[in-house]
C-alpha cells in the first residue's frame, strides 16, 4: 500500500530542505566557532578574520539555498 | 453589451457574498455563450489596484475579447482570474485584493488568487532601483558641481551621507583589492552594493516587488561580474598569464601533465560554477525572504481572525509580522554584502599577486603584531 505521489512529495519537501538546513547549520557552526575564537584570540586582525568567516558563511549557506529553491522550483 | 450586463449581475451577486478569501470558482458557472461570463470588466472609477497587476494572459483575454466583440468599449482593467485545474482561466468578480497581496505583491500573487506576475515588471522595478540610487548620488554632488570648495565647507545631508557610504566601501575595497585596484574597482563594486540593496528593500515596501527575487535579474548581475573578472583578468595577467593562470599555473612536471586537467575545472569553475552560485544564493535568499513575510502575515491574520474575529483579524495581525521585517532588512543587507564581497573576491583572485602585496604592505604595516608576519617569498602565481 503506498501513499499517493503528492503525499510522498509533501513529505519528502520538508525533509529534503530539513536535512539541508542541519548540514548547514553544522557547518556554520564549526566555522562560526573558530571564528570566535580566532577574534577573541587576535582582536586587531578581527576584521579580516570576518570577511573570511562571511565569505564562508555565503558559501556554505548557498547549499541551503539550492535545497530552498528546487523545494520552490519543483512545489 | 449583453457580456457586460452580465458582467454587472454576477458581480452584484459576488458583492454580497462578502469578500471573504474564496479560491473555489464562482457560484454562477459560466453562461452558455460562450464569451459570455468568461470577460468580466471593472468599470473604469474608482481606479483600482487590479489595474497594477495586469499580466501577459489578461492581455492575451482582452485582445480575444476586443476582437470578438468591436463594438463593444475598450474596457478598463480586468478584475481576478483563477486558473482552475483544467486550465481554464475563470473570472473572479468583485473580490478585492487581500492584505497579503497587497503588501507582498511581488510573491503573493502565486499562491492566491490573483494569477502570476508579468515578466516585464522584474525589469521595470530594477529601473526603478537604478534611477533611485542615480538620484541619490545626483542629489548628492549637486553641491559639488555648484561650487566645490562651499560643498566642502557646508556638505548638505544627502551629501554628507553618500560620502559616509562611499568612505565606507572604499576602506572595504581597500582591504581586499589594495588602495589603487580599490580605488579602480570601487565604482564597480558600489554600484553593485548599493542596487541589490535597493532591490532587496523594494520587496518589503508596498505594492512593490523585490527585482532581485527573479532568477534573470540576478543572473545579470552574475555575468557582469564574470565579465569585469574576465577582462580584468585578460588586461592585467595579459594573454599569456591568463591562459597560464587557467592551467592552473604550472612550474614543474607533474602541473604540466595536470595542467588539461586543471584548465577545464578552471574553465567551468570561473564561467558556469562562480556566476551560478552568486546568482542562485542571491535569488534563493530574497524570494526565500519575500515568501517568508508573506507567508508569516497570512499566518498573523489568520490567527487574529481566529481568536479575536474577523472585525479586528487584520487590525491585529497585520503588526504581528513586524519582527519578520527586521529580519528581512538584515538578510537584505547580508546578501548585498555578500553579492560584492564575492564579487571583490573574484577581482582579487586574477589580480597579479606581487604589487597586491606590495601595497597591502605599504598600507597598513600590521600595527600590533608581535613579530613581523614571514610572508611565502614566492607567491603562487607571479606574471611571467
Amino acid at each position: 500500500m503506498f501513499p499517493n505521489p503528492e503525499t510522498a512529495l509533501a513529505v519528502a519537501y520538508p525533509l529534503c530542505l530539513a536535512v539541508a538546513a542541519l548540514g548547514a547549520a553544522l557547518g556554520i557552526s564549526r566555522g562560526m566557532a573558530a571564528a570566535m575564537e580566532a577574534m577573541a584570540r587576535q582582536p586587531e586582525i578581527a576584521g579580516k578574520i570576518q570577511t573570511a568567516m562571511i565569505i564562508g558563511a555565503a558559501f556554505i549557506e548557498a547549499l541551503a539555498i539550492y535545497a530552498l529553491i528546487s523545494v520552490f522550483l519543483i512545489a | 453589451m449583453a457580456d457586460l450586463e452580465l458582467a454587472e449581475t454576477m458581480e452584484t451577486q459576488t458583492a454580497q457574498n462578502g469578500a471573504a478569501l474564496d479560491l473555489s470558482p464562482p457560484e454562477q458557472p459560466p453562461a452558455a455563450p460562450e464569451l459570455a461570463g468568461r470577460y468580466i470588466f471593472h468599470p473604469p472609477e474608482p481606479p483600482h489596484l487590479i489595474a497594477i497587476w495586469y499580466s501577459r494572459e489578461q492581455d492575451a483575454l482582452k485582445a480575444e475579447y476586443m476582437a470578438a466583440n468591436p463594438d463593444a468599449p475598450a474596457p478598463a482593467a480586468v478584475e481576478h482570474w483563477v486558473r482552475h485545474e483544467n486550465g481554464e482561466w475563470v473570472p473572479v468578480p468583485g473580490e478585492k485584493p487581500t492584505i497579503p497581496q497587497v503588501l507582498h505583491a511581488g510573491t503573493m500573487r502565486k499562491e492566491l488568487p490573483l494569477i502570476g506576475y508579468a515578466p516585464w515588471e522584474n525589469h521595470v522595478y530594477f529601473g526603478i532601483a537604478l534611477l533611485f540610487v542615480a538620484g541619490v548620488f545626483v542629489a548628492a554632488t549637486r553641491g559639488l558641481r555648484r561650487d566645490r570648495v562651499m560643498s566642502m565647507r557646508r556638505p548638505t545631508r544627502v551629501q554628507m551621507f553618500v560620502e559616509t557610504v562611499v568612505e565606507g566601501m572604499y576602506e572595504f575595497c581597500k582591504g581586499v583589492l589594495g588602495p589603487e585596484n580599490g580605488r579602480k574597482y570601487l565604482p564597480y563594486i558600489g554600484t553593485l552594493f548599493l542596487v541589490i540593496l535597493t532591490c532587496n528593500i523594494m520587496g518589503m515596501i508596498p505594492l512593490m516587488r523585490a527585482p532581485t527575487a527573479s532568477i534573470v535579474i540576478t543572473g545579470s548581475l552574475a555575468i557582469c561580474t564574470v565579465l569585469v573578472v574576465q577582462i580584468t583578468a585578460w588586461s592585467r595577467l595579459g594573454p599569456v598569464t591568463y591562459v597560464h593562470h587557467l592551467m592552473g599555473s604550472p612550474r614543474d612536471l607533474v602541473g604540466w601533465i595536470l595542467a588539461p586537467l586543471f584548465l577545464v575545472l578552471e574553465l567551468i569553475s570561473d564561467f558556469i560554477a562562480k556566476p551560478l552560485s552568486l546568482a542562485l544564493r542571491l535569488f534563493g535568499n530574497i524570494f526565500g525572504k519575500d515568501i517568508l513575510l508573506g507567508a508569516f502575515l497570512m499566518m498573523g491574520i489568520g490567527l487574529m481572525t481566529t481568536m479575536a474575529g474577523a472585525a479586528v483579524g487584520d487590525i491585529v495581525g497585520v503588526p504581528l509580522t513586524i519582527p519578520f521585517y527586521f529580519l528581512g532588512l538584515l538578510l537584505s543587507i547580508i546578501q548585498a554584502v555578500v553579492f560584492s564581497l564575492l564579487s571583490t573576491i573574484y577581482i582579487a583572485l586574477v589580480l597579479p599577486h606581487d604589487d597586491h602585496h606590495d601595497d597591502e604592505h605599504a598600507a597598513e604595516p600590521h600595527v600590533g603584531a608581535a613579530e613581523p608576519t614571514v610572508r611565502d617569498p614566492v607567491p603562487d602565481r607571479q606574471p611571467l
